[in-house]
């Protein structure tokens, strides 16, 4: 009896503890503090600020008629030491695949997610890669583009969302950053064949990566690549908030195309 | 000897510890029913009319944006639409509303005119619309109700 007299008030304290937990879950769940909304807006739940590589390609598709496979990187972007270059790299291999469905090349899609794993083991995230690869794998087999560049594009946002959960929010940015200049770096290559150009005409385009640049801690903005990256970026803004609408704009194609050029294979070649 | 009040033989305890733990057990069961719904409504809306929308050529973004909308309030949402494609916007709220409407604007704010603005099932509104210019563009959605909502919006285009 005794025993029982002194067992009860463990016993009160644990119901306690578990209706609070009942009545507490359901209440926190059902109106998600504002925190955590705008914490959603980040990875898969992300702005729409910037198109996407395939609606960009879609576009220029339509001004010119690109052949695509004369636009693929001569030389493989991996691997590199240091895991800002590496976070770079990797986007711009997401891009290089997407451009190989643009091409309809399975091999090619192949060999660029090969390079895309060897850039994930550096940054310890090739197991979030392995569980898609049969999808992708299949989606290239079967000629299933549109899925295939469904599938790149989630599969950069659960990179994107890995990293933050690591603590390596930066590295998200370098990723959409590396992605985007090789973007930007085909649409000019395609530009620069007599059409009109998209994407890379466009100031406000060049202002929001540097804003993206901008928003980064001191200590990632102070990498080398990166202050060369903002100030290339600073200088193709200019140059085209200056062109004027009758204007000839040939001439400012080709600057663009080389200068993101050098910049992807200077950024490319280093730290290897 | 007992160690602690789990090997306790009085049946009222035993009684009242199966029932604290059937109790937790479905709570469980309501907060992840509870949670994936909340999760998973807006997305699988738009993922149906994104399979709709592809036997019509479109491809839908994998990403989207979520937001928290106080009853009366207006957001803005940059995005950047290209002259050469066209675009079909994809909103939904958790709370199946049909209080929300949007509009897209140009860079100089004037109203892009839309092809057709649908609203399906009590859940989800799509925008169809060709833009005129290239560059940023600011969709504006605006909640007309009493309660707050909260949306999600992707898009597709072709």
């Amino acid at each position: 009896m005794a025993s029982r007299v002194c067992r009860r008030p463990g016993h009160v304290l644990f119901i306690r503890v578990i209706w609070v937990i009942l009545f507490s879950g359901p209440a926190i769940r059902a109106e998600p503090p504002q925190q955590e909304v705008a914490g959603r807006a980040s990875g898969l739940h992300a702005p729409l600020e910037l198109p996407s590589s395939p609606e960009l390609f879609r576009a220029a598709a339509r001004e010119a008629n690109p052949r695509w496979r004369q636009f693929y990187r001569a030389t493989s972007s991996l691997p590199h030491r240091k895991r800002n270059h590496s976070a770079f790299a990797l986007g711009s291999l997401l891009c290089e695949t997407l451009l190989a469905a643009e091409a309809r090349d399975a091999q090619y899609v192949r060999n660029s997610i090969q390079d895309v794993r060897d850039c994930l083991t550096l940054l310890g995230l090739a197991e979030a890669l392995d569980n898609r690869l049969p999808a992708i794998h299949e989606f290239a087999e079967k000629q299933n583009w549109p899925c295939l560049r469904f599938e790149i594009e989630a599969l950069e946002g659960s990179f994107q969302l890995l990293l933050k959960n690591q603590m390596d929010a930066p590295l998200t940015t370098l990723i959409g950053l590396g992605h985007q200049l090789r973007c930007l770096d085909v649409c000019a290559a395609i530009a620069s064949q007599d059409s009109h150009p998209v994407g890379i005409d466009d100031p406000v385009y060049y202002a929001t990566l540097i804003e993206r640049i901008t928003r980064l801690p001191a200590s990632t903005r102070e990498i080398p690549f990166l202050r060369d990256l903002s100030e290339e970026l600073e200088r193709l803004r200019v140059r085209w908030s200056q062109v004027t609408p009758e204007e000839d704009v040939s001439e400012h194609v080709a600057a663009t195309a080389e200068k993101i050029r050098n910049f992807l294979n200077r950024t490319m070649e280093a730290q290897r | 000897m007992t160690a602690g009040w789990f090997s306790c033989q009085d049946p009222r305890a035993l009684s009242c510890l199966g029932t604290v733990l059937a109790l937790l057990l479905l709570a469980t069961g309501c907060s992840a029913l509870c949670a994936e719904e909340q999760e998973i409504l807006p997305a699988s809306v738009s993922l149906h009319a994104a399979r709709v929308l592809a036997g019509d050529g479109y491809e839908r973004r994998a990403v989207m944006t979520e937001r928290h909308l106080p009853a009366g309030k207006t957001i803005d949402l940059d995005v950047y639409l290209l002259e050469q494609n066209t675009y079909c916007f994809l909103l939904a709220s958790r709370e199946q509303t049909d209080a929300l409407t949007f509009t897209v604007c140009d860079a100089t704010g004037k109203r892009v005119e839309e092809s057709s603005y649908l609203y399906h099932d009590g859940a989800l509104h799509v925008l169809h619309l060709k833009p005129k210019t290239t560059g940023r563009h600011r969709l504006r959605v605006i909640n007309l109700g009493a309660t707050p909502a909260h949306l999600a919006l992707t898009y597709c285009y072709r």
